[in-house]
């Protein structure tokens, strides 16, 4: 018996050690997509442009950077763009497109925005909040960024107020 | 010239001796029990250097045995040593056999990377793990590195070998873990990276795994272990052997993660021939493996080929050997996350499938080895050992658009001399140079120059006790101006209390210096973009180890070590985000850590041995001592079950399973939803059959089809069905 019991011992040991670990499994994309557009001309002195999600609308100029996350930077089509954006599953309150100027350090005075996630379509009308749900891609999250009426943050406080 | 210094006093200082009347002793080391030929013993003269290996019929040649009455020994693994005493004639032959009796469970194995010399692992004052040839051909590997993924406290991160946690993980760059092939370093020279597939395995005879820091007797680029590849010498009957492997890739564990609807599978041959003619000695070996690879675009090509010729005649031995390797493969870094790729089910990320923009991702690389060495017996207690190596490597990768690639040389030169000055006291000392130009559109055109001196000695006290002492000093060069220089000093002792244990101590100072890819990459592909750090500093450690080896049955011996590594100038990759959303990697040195940990090795045999087992288990605690954190990559518990193996009239079955604990903390992707950190747990079965000297074996990969990685977003081979033939004639 004592022969055996040293096998014995190993075999409950690894079994307690390695269990039965799971590995990886499918994930379902969880966050927002959608297409994004752009109206005007694109200025020579851009450097990039990014969709940047806020929970909340901006009351003050720090809320800027209260920012959850960014896509990478966008490419300028004027065509319907797709994207993704891979996000936690709460309600977000502000999705702006953001401009930032080329050889500028990055600070509010470099930056402007395009327009932001609207129920009616336009740039500038009140913005939409998105809810994220567990596990689901919120679809159909369109933008449309305007060149040619670009807001400093200022402006973008002023108009939301 | 200043840098050749050392070399050339030692040549100076070995001046001719007296010749002395020698003869030759030939024989057969044959079992006891059975009469069959015991394969690759250790045959030595007693109180000499002279030693050698039985080849695969058990036949073995001593040349320049002094005359008169001589002791000879012979041991090898699941043996009791033999000796037997033979009267040899001046300027004659003497034939001799010396029997050996089989010990299942036995302390001991053959080594020679240890203290530079053959010896058993009984005498070593630090770990190290053996994996003869029969076991490296058990689980039908690929290349060296899937044989070395099994040896105690060893694991594959990525491509990057660890050993007891001591590299995490660059992208091979800068190793830790030196290569030696026969004791000549075969690490790249730009990067340090181990390339495992310039030697084709029909060559390789034993694989040795030193554990921990051995600067002491091997330099920079040993901080984290050395894997010494012996290879199998010319048989003393003409030997052909060819090897056959095919096989298919399973379906992948997810219905979801299907990427092609054809089944992928991979086919190779090595084929060998080995004689002896006169003095004369020859192997030439080659093979071709093809692999469609178990992920997209994951297809490789590999095609080696390797010569040697060795002479032996009455006190020297001359050999040369070549070899040439190229790889073709895809070169994808990482798997597709959602909208990078065509994915009906829109998960957040595909781990078999690529990005769209990665498809035509491709490296080609040509590894060219050349090596000649010498080894003179001056006198019975004195010989030497002098080689000239040469070494090339030169890559290419695709990334699209951007094409990275290097080509570096490295030129080698050692002397080593083996003194046995008294029964007691056995003497090594050498020295070595390396001069390794590179150029690169990635790193820019350096050189890196390393001089060095060495000297240890033995000294049995007794007969129960051993002391081991030594020092080696590395003088380092980078584009022609001094870089840095270290002393790296080792002390151990090997207690012998009783026949059936052995107690090991040894405290010793590591070194490595930075290599050129880790100081001067400059490059931005896949949305990395690495910056050179030219200020990087050479890493330096101590390093102390405590071990006992026992036979606690007769059908069972363990190995417990507890180990301490203080790293300075520790280097890793540091990563940070980019506004851009990009990572930027630098190499830059991590002030203060440490890692410290216990290795438990028990091996066991049951039913008249038919049934043999090892268990292996590490612990590990790693630290960042400025932040506090463990290292990344590193698991806490590394187990690794291997060798379950029952075998009965002909038939082998066995059983490996390996685990590995997840890491703490991953550096680059560290998102738990997009990127998981999982544990490895791979459980491999295998089935094998001998008849004569064939061997058909069937292994079952990964049976569990258990989806794991080991670095951020590659996924690691999914279950796969592997069918071998090895056919000896």
């Amino acid at each position: 018996m004592k022969k055996h019991l040293f096998p014995l011992l190993t075999v409950i040991g690894v079994a307690a050690l390695g269990g039965c670990p799971s590995g990886i499994e499918p994930v379902p994309f969880q966050g927002i997509g959608g297409t994004i557009s752009f109206v005007g001309d694109v200025p020579d002195n851009t450097d990039w442009v990014r969709l940047i999600v806020y929970r909340s609308t901006p009351q003050d100029s720090a809320d800027f950077l209260g920012f959850v996350a960014f896509t990478d930077t966008l490419p300028l089509a004027r065509t319907n763009t797709p994207y993704l954006l891979g996000l936690e599953a709460e309600e977000y309150g502000w999705l702006p497109l953001v401009w930032k100027e080329k050889d500028a350090d990055l600070s509010a005075g470099s930056l402007r925005v395009l327009g932001w996630y609207t129920a009616g379509g336009g740039p500038f009308d009140p913005p939409a909040s998105v809810t994220v749900e567990s596990g689901k891609e919120t679809d159909e999250v369109d933008l449309v960024g305007d060149f040619d009426n670009m807001l400093t943050p200022e402006e973008v406080l002023e108009l939301l107020r | 010239m200043r840098r050749f210094a050392p070399a050339l006093i030692l040549i100076l200082w070995a001046a001719p001796l007296p010749a002395q009347q020698t003869g030759v002793v030939e024989g057969r080391v044959t079992d006891v029990e059975s009469g069959v030929p015991v394969a690759t013993a250790l045959v030595r003269v007693v109180g000499t250097v002279l030693r050698t290996f039985a080849d695969d019929s058990g036949r073995f040649v001593l040349r320049g045995v002094p005359t008169g009455e001589q002791r000879l020994r012979a041991e090898r693994i699941g043996y009791v040593p033999g000796a037997t005493t033979v009267q040899v004639p001046a300027d004659g032959r003497v034939e001799v056999e010396i029997v050996m009796s089989p010990e299942p469970v036995a302390l001991g194995e053959i080594i020679t990377v240890a203290t530079r010399r053959t010896t058993t692992t009984l005498d070593a004052p630090i770990s190290v793990s053996v994996m003869e040839e029969p076991e490296i051909m058990l689980r039908v590997p690929e290349t060296v590195a899937d044989a070395v993924a099994y040896v105690p406290a060893a694991q594959f991160v990525g491509e990057q070998l660890n050993i007891r946690g001591l590299s995490g993980y660059a992208r091979g760059t800068g190793s830790r873990v030196l290569l030696l092939i026969d004791g000549v370093p075969a690490n790249a020279g730009d990067s340090g990276a181990i390339n495992w597939d310039v030697i084709p395995l029909t060559e390789v005879e034993r694989l040795e795994v030193l554990k921990g820091p051995n600067s002491a007797l091997y330099g920079t680029g040993a901080l984290g272990g050395v894997v010494n590849i012996v290879t199998a010498r010319a048989p003393e009957k003409p030997l052909t052997r060819l090897r056959l492997v095919g096989g298919l890739y399973d379906n992948p564990p997810q219905e979801d993660w299907t990427w092609s609807n054809e089944t992928q599978g991979f086919l190779s041959g090595e084929l060998s021939h080995g004689r002896r003619v006169g003095d004369f000695g020859f192997w030439l070996r080659g093979g071709q493996w093809f692999d469609d690879g178990y992920r997209q675009r994951g297809d490789l090509e590999r095609t080696n080929l390797a010569g040697e010729v060795e002479w032996a005649g009455a006190s020297d031995t001359v050999s040369v050997f070549g070899s040439w390797a190229r790889e073709d493969y895809g070169a994808a870094l990482l798997w597709c996350m959602r909208g990078e790729c065509r994915d009906p089910y829109q998960l957040a990320f595909q781990p078999l499938k690529i990005p769209l923009d990665a498809r035509d991702d491709r490296t080609r690389s040509d590894k060219t080895r050349a090596f000649l060495g010498h080894r003179h017996n001056w006198s019975e207690t004195l010989n030497s050992f002098f080689r000239l190596s040469y070494q090339r490597n030169d890559w290419e990768t695709d990334f699209g658009n951007d094409t990275v690639g290097s080509v570096s040389n490295v030129y080698g030169g050692e002397l080593q001399f083996d003194w046995r000055a008294a029964n007691w006291i056995y003497l090594i000392t050498g020295g070595e140079g390396t001069y390794t130009p590179v150029e690169a559109n990635l790193f820019g055109k350096h050189d890196q120059s390393i001089a060095s001196g060495y000297i240890q000695g033995e000294f049995e006290l007794g007969r129960w006790v051993t002391l081991t002492a030594g020092a080696r000093y590395d003088q380092v060069w980078m584009d022609g101006g001094n870089y840095s220089s270290q002393v790296s000093p080792r002390a151990g002792v090997v207690l012998a209390p009783y026949p059936v244990t052995r107690i090991r101590a040894s405290v010793g100072r590591g070194f490595r210096a930075p290599t050129v890819a880790e100081m001067f990459t400059a490059t931005e592909v896949g949305g990395f973009l690495v910056i050179p750090n030219d200020s990087l500093l050479p890493e330096r450690s101590w390093a102390a180890e405590l071990g006992i080896q026992q036979l606690a049955a007769s059908w069972l011996s363990f190995d417990v070590a507890g180990f301490f590594y203080d790293l300075a100038d520790f280097i890793e990759a540091d990563t940070t985000a980019t506004s851009e959303g990009g990572i930027v990697i630098q190499f830059d040195n991590l002030p203060k850590a440490r890692i410290a940990g216990v290795e438990a090795i028990a091996v066991m045999s049951f039913l008249r041995d038919r049934l043999r087992g090892q268990v292996a288990y590490t612990y590990l605690l790693t630290e960042d001592r400025v932040t506090g954190e463990p290292l990344a990559y590193r698991p806490q518990h590394h187990l690794l079950t291997a060798s379950g193996t029952f075998t009965f009239r002909g038939l082998e079955f066995g059983a490996d399973y390996r685990y590995a604990s997840p890491y703490d903390h991953v550096k680059v992707f560290t998102s738990p939803v997009t990127d998981p950190i999982v544990a490895m747990s791979v459980l491999d079965l295998r089935i094998a059959y001998r008849f004569g000297r064939q061997v058909i074996r069937f292994m079952v990969d990964n049976s569990a089809n258990y989806a794991y990685t080991t670095i951020e977003r590659n996924m690691e081979p999914v279950r796969r069905y592997t069918l071998g033939l090895d056919i000896q004639f």
